[in-house]
């Protein structure tokens, strides 16, 4: 009896790992998301004009949401979705993501496939001096 | 009244035939693990791959730059990422963008896709229908970099 129980605890160990880094990869791909939003939110939604003459940015909240949108959308990745677009009280865009992960072998074994994961990531902008 | 003790080897290998099966399954539970892992890596690496290519493709966009031969450096980039992650699998690399240009404010979408057998056996190779993975990365082209052609209409 020892026998299978041992190969059914290998089984099941490598089972948790491979569950572990499905898990690990879709947190990696939503802060990815999550990022590339942020930079690319900071890089374009500033108000240009304020920008060129008082030498300050300041984001265009709307703008800024817009473009993580645009950004989320184009990763195309199943269940990622934007949750939140803020500008922080350091005056940095914070994009939050979140990502419902399915896990092979919890869903196989009839079980519930856990919550889902919430990242932020944060990106800002600032003038060149002159 | 004395208790006899069997000493003898009969019955010893009763259940034996189980053994190469149960082994059997061992393998074949580890062979799947393996190859699981396998595609969550070649994910990882897929996913390196249009992020690297995407980036070349924005840092290198300019005026006065031959779009086609970024689009094609932007190729050579992303096979070079697989292979920097020990997965040289064949590449199929997408790269688009709203208008086909590459001027400021252009959002660059590069998607990668490649294939991985269902199973591969080591010094034997792969067979059964292959899983796909696939990975996308956008960026937008900086509106507020010099050298860019078109107009910051992003931006206001």
């Amino acid at each position: 009896m020892l026998m299978p129980a041992a190969v059914l605890i290998v089984l099941l160990l490598g089972a948790i790992a491979v569950d572990s880094a499905i898990a690990y990869l879709g947190q990696r791909q939503a802060y990815n998301v999550a990022f590339d939003a942020a930079n690319d939110a900071a890089g374009a939604g500033f108000d240009a004009g304020i920008a060129r003459t008082e030498g300050r940015i300041v984001y265009d909240e709307a703008r800024v949401g817009d473009i993580a949108m645009q950004a989320v959308d184009a990763a195309g990745i199943d269940d990622l979705e934007l949750v939140d677009v803020d500008i922080d009280e350091t005056g940095a865009v914070a994009v939050t993501v979140e990502i419902t992960i399915d896990r092979l072998f919890v869903q196989a074994f009839g079980l519930d496939s856990g919550d889902p994961i919430r990242m932020t990531a944060r990106a800002s902008g600032e003038t060149r001096g002159p | 009244m004395m208790r006899t003790v069997g000493h003898g080897d009969r019955g010893q290998v009763a259940g034996i035939e189980v053994l190469p099966f149960g082994l059997l399954v061992f393998i074949a539970g580890a062979l799947l693990l393996t190859n699981i892992w396998a595609v969550v890596d070649t994910k990882f690496a897929a996913d390196a791959a249009a992020r690297e290519a995407t980036r070349y493709v924005v840092e290198s966009a300019r005026a006065d730059a031959d779009t086609g031969a970024i689009r094609a450096r932007a190729n050579v980039v992303a096979n070079h990422t697989m292979q920097d992650h020990g997965r040289p699998s064949e590449l199929d690399v997408t790269l688009s963008t709203e208008d086909g240009s590459l001027d400021r404010c252009r959002r660059v979408v590069v998607r990668v896709a490649t294939e991985i057998p269902a199973v591969r056996i080591p010094f034997v190779g792969g067979f059964g229908e292959p899983f796909d993975v696939v990975a996308t990365h956008s960026e937008l082209i900086d509106p507020t970099r010099s050298g860019v052609g078109g107009r910051a209409d992003c931006i206001r």
